[in-house]
């Protein structure tokens, strides 16, 4: 008896192979996707690297992603085939099966497709795990070779995930076929043709969601608000999406139809009509295409960004091979400054280093709070918030010389020069209740010291102060607010280079006790590079992951769109053509309907990403990226592309479309 | 003059390897004048649906030819056959065939829309129709919103509203019960009764007593054929039903 069913179900998915066989390639694809990310991430050899972590934490966070991916992606796949299903199962039960025989086959159908997915996912993952792996490796700059392996706990995760969930859409599907009777389970594909009410309310709110979203994106200011905005942003840009496809459509095509002249031509008559009745259809459908669309684009566009900026910003992140702050309680004096620098000397004569480029300069840094032309302690007053937040940086005259490489007049006693993001118009300045006299504005060439501290705080509550000599400097100093500035470069390969900073490590450590600082804080661009190529490497590695697995989503959900599209159509074409309407008059009429669906989407998603641009743009300077041409050239050239593709699977998926309309 | 002319026309249907051939019409002859009510009847599979196909020129016949108005449909160019049979024919189902996307007014108005008449002229024309068809009220409505008799009225509305050459019906009763049959042969009749040419198929032998002539077509050929004369339609009636006794009996015998 069992065989009968389990037959029974191998024809059954013969039969429906126009809905199975995406939906069978959609589960290996997934399977393989989410073993893959889990063999990688749980690879031993991965923990002992390096050991910065950001790779691991980016790869955990690939893994949830794809499993809920699957999960999402694999349910609406299949509640769509159940939807087209109804049909046939009702005349099953028509004909006399009872609903336990009809279970016992749907059982068996879901034996079959798990068996198959979770099969070829693991074999197809077992075979590709290493090239993508070495893949990875090669992004983020990973020596290491990679060994042939499977993993164990990555098969047995798979087959235990996708296990609970076929079991989950096989109760949904038991619950489904329960709930109906035979009639509306015979109804079932046909059900719901009353056509859409215009809702106006649900419209607006959209229309105020998007609205919102944009103008939040737009007006941001500074990176801080940007991070904080970003999700509230994206969650109403979501929400309005939605809204756009489900109701402000409808709306649209309901004040079309109203206009009597306009909807009763041939081209507008059939268009607008049919258009409502698409848009009711598919909707949400249209409506995850161009949300996935988005996330897609954003996805690889700023992961690629990051990837080939990576040089760019680290050369902008650190002017200097090797860059360090020492903290001083007041102003060294000659001797030290002198010492340190011939410890330096003979740290790279020992390592056999030549230093192309050495400076040095000394500033004080305190936290202040801004207001007008007086300066207080931010501590203060406890009071203020993180609004209230200024910075005071002041250095000498000689220092600002070096940095502006020009000489400039001499300073009055008590005189100083202001330099700050706006004009700085006041004569006098107070600064912990010390009047000075401003002389004149000061000017930094390129880009002031620390200068991302002014895009952090997103205000003009940076200032700097130039005083004449270091007995001025002194003045300011609070303990360990004295920062001695080193920059060096050098030659040597990128071993030697390494093996340089671990020896200026060295020295500057033994030196602290001699010299009387507390605290160094030391940058080195050969360090600096590896995090940063595993970091973005690792990015662009998940970007490119998730975004293939995005796509796969768009694409199935494009198929099956213009699938069931083909079947409510077939029929409806028929009959026009039966009252005169020529095929010619059918296939263009069709075209446009086409092209709109298919262009609807993907505009809106671009549309997005253009009004997102701003927020994006300040976002990515917190992973070091300024470089704006570099970001608009990869999001065009990532919209572009993704056009192609999308184009090319709208006319491969309208090929199986019109072969359904004109049998 | 005659309306519509059948001259020799022959049917064979191929199956796609080409193997099996199937004769669905063979030699058949008839025309139908202006103004008659003409049904025709036959057994299943004697050829009905071929040859309203052919007429409708959604089908070629393999030989033969069909003259509508004194012009030859297999002259007409492929280009232009679905503007002549919007602006000649029109053409009411057994299963009524109204778009569900469209309210029962956007059905009735589509071949005019097709045929790029103005909105004033649309609604002028689309008054008296639903006026004396009795679905004013339903206009708005949508197909699944009405009752199968009311979605035939409106579908007999759309034949009728291109003022056809010809109304061709095929089984036009066959969806519906015997209350909402009679309302509609009452209008067929009321439409014939203003001048309107109309061809029926069918197998009722009820709907086919409302017809000024009955033809009877058997493996493809017009085998006999009745006129009404001066026979109420009840007379009419039991001379149809003699005849196909004598048809089905020729048959066996
Ligand atoms: N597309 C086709 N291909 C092959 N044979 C066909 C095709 N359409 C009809 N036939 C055959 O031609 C013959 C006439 O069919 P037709 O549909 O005209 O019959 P009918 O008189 O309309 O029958 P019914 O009263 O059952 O509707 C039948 O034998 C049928 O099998
Ligand atoms: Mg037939």
């Amino acid at each position: 008896m069992n065989t009968l069913y389990c037959r029974l179900a191998m024809t059954n998915l013969k039969n429906n192979r126009q809905f199975y066989l995406p939906y069978i390639l959609v589960g290996v694809v997934s399977a393989m996707m989410f073993y893959i990310m889990r063999a990688i991430q749980g690879n031993k050899g991965i923990d002992a690297m390096r050991g910065y972590g950001t790779l691991k934490i980016v790869l955990f966070l690939g893994v949830i992603i794809v499993g809920l991916c699957t999960c999402i992606f694999l349910f609406y796949t299949n509640s769509f085939v159940m939807k087209r299903r109804k049909k046939e199962l009702g005349v099953y039960n028509i004909l006399g099966m009872e609903k336990k025989h009809i279970a016992k086959v749907m059982a068996w159908e879901a034996v079959i497709l798990y068996g198959v997915s979770v099969g070829g996912g693991l074999v197809f993952g077992i075979l590709f795990h290493k090239l993508v792996a070495m893949f990875l490796y090669h992004l983020t700059g990973l020596a290491e070779s990679i060994p042939f392996s499977v993993s164990g706990w990555g098969c047995l995760q798979t087959i235990e995930l996708f296990g609970i969930l076929y079991l989950v859409m096989l109760c949904y599907n038991f619950f489904q076929v329960k709930l109906a009777n035979p009639i509306a389970l015979l109804h079932g594909t046909y059900a719901g043709e009353r056509e859409p009410k215009a809702n106006w309310l649900f419209a607006g709110l959209g229309v105020g969601c998007i609205v919102t979203g944009y103008y939040l994106a737009l007006t941001v200011y500074g990176v801080i608000e940007a991070v904080n905005m970003f999700f509230v942003a994206v969650l109403l840009v979501i929400a309005g999406t939605y809204a756009l496809f489900i109701s402000v459509s409808i709306v649209v095509l309901k004040l079309l139809k109203k206009n009597k002249k306009y909807y009763y031509q041939t081209a507008h008559f059939i268009t607008v009509s049919g258009m409502i009745y698409r848009m009711k259809r598919n909707a949400t459908g249209l409506a995850n295409i161009c949300i996935l669309s988005t996330m897609v684009l954003v996805m690889i566009s700023t992961t690629v960004c990051l990837y080939a900026g990576t040089e760019a910003s680290l050369q902008n992140n650190f002017p200097r091979e090797i860059n360090a702050t020492l903290y001083f309680d007041s102003v060294p004096d000659d001797a030290a400054q002198e010492y340190l620098r011939e410890q330096i000397a003979s740290v790279a004569e020992e390592q056999g280093r030549k230093m192309t480029h050495v400076s040095y300069y000394t500033d004080a840094v305190v936290v202040t709070h801004n207001e007008a032309n007086a300066v207080e302690r931010y501590d203060k007053n406890a009071s203020y918030g993180f609004s209230d937040m200024g910075m005071l940086y002041v250095m000498t005259k000689e220092d600002y010389e070096l940095y502006v490489g020009e000489p400039i007049d001499e300073l009055e006693q008590g005189g100083v020069l202001v330099a700050s993001l706006t004009d700085f118009l006041w004569d006098t300045i107070t600064i912990f209740g010390q009047n000075y006299t401003v002389e004149g504005q000061a000017v930094f060439p390129d880009d002031a010291p620390d200068g991302e501290m002014t895009d952090f705080l997103g205000s003009t509550n940076v200032l700097y102060v130039i005083v004449a000599d270091d007995d001025a400097l002194n003045r300011f100093c609070v303990q360990d607010q004295v920062q001695y500035h080193i920059g060096i470069e050098t030659d040597g390969t990128q071993a030697e280079r390494k093996a340089f900073v671990s020896a200026f490590r060295g020295m500057v450590e033994d030196c602290k006790a001699q010299l009387g600082f507390a605290t160094g804080w030391i940058t080195s661009r050969v360090e600096q590079q590896e995090i940063y190529l595993e970091m973005n490497g690792g990015f662009l590695f998940l970007g490119l992951f998730l975004g293939s697995m995005f796509l796969m989503i768009t694409v199935l959900i494009i198929y099956y769109k213009q699938i069931s599209e083909g079947f409510e159509d077939r029929e409806r074409f028929a009959i026009m053509t039966k009252v005169g309407m020529s095929r010619d008059m059918v296939k263009s009429a069709i075209r446009t309907q086409m092209r709109m669906v298919f262009f609807l989407p993907i505009t809106v998603a671009v549309v997005h990403l253009a009004m997102a641009f701003p927020m994006l743009k300040l976002m990515m300077q917190i992973f070091g990226l300024a470089n704006v041409p570099l970001f608009v050239g990869c999001l065009i050239a990532t919209a572009a592309v993704f056009a192609v593709i999308y184009f090319i699977v709208f006319r491969v998926t309208s090929g199986s479309y019109y072969r359904l309309v004109y049998r | 003059m005659s309306i519509l002319e059948v001259r020799n026309i022959s049917k064979i249907y191929t199956t796609r390897f080409g193997s099996a051939k199937v004769q669905a019409l063979s030699d058949m002859n008839f025309s139908v004048e202006e103004g008659e009510y003409a049904a025709i009847m036959g057994e299943s599979g004697s050829g009905k649906t071929t040859l309203l196909n052919i007429l409708a020129s959604l089908d070629k016949p393999t030989g033969g030819e069909v003259l509508l108005n004194g012009k030859s449909l297999t002259m007409i160019r492929e280009k232009e056959l679905s503007a002549f049979r919007r602006d000649n024919l029109g053409f009411v189902f057994q299963d009524f065939n109204l778009l569900d996307n469209f309210s029962l007014k956007d059905n009735i108005l589509l071949p005019l829309v097709l045929q790029k008449k103005a909105v004033s002229e649309m609604e002028e024309r689309l008054e008296p129709i639903a006026e004396r068809l009795g679905i004013t009220e339903l206009l708005a409505k949508y197909p699944y919103e009405v009752s199968g008799g009311q979605k035939q009225r409106a579908a007999v509305a759309r034949a009728i509203i291109t003022k056809p050459q010809l109304i061709l019906a095929d089984e036009p009763t066959g969806a519906l019960d015997s209350k909402a049959a009679a309302g509609l042969l009452k209008v067929f009749r009321e439409i014939n009764g203003d001048g309107q040419t109309i061809l029926m198929v069918t197998h009722s032998i009820n709907a086919a007593s409302h017809a000024n002539r009955i033809l009877f077509i058997k493996d493809g050929e017009v085998f006999h054929q009745l006129y009404r004369g001066n026979l109420t339609n009840e007379q009419l009636y039991v001379k149809i039903s003699d005849t196909l006794t004598v048809l089905s009996q020729k048959t066996k015998g």
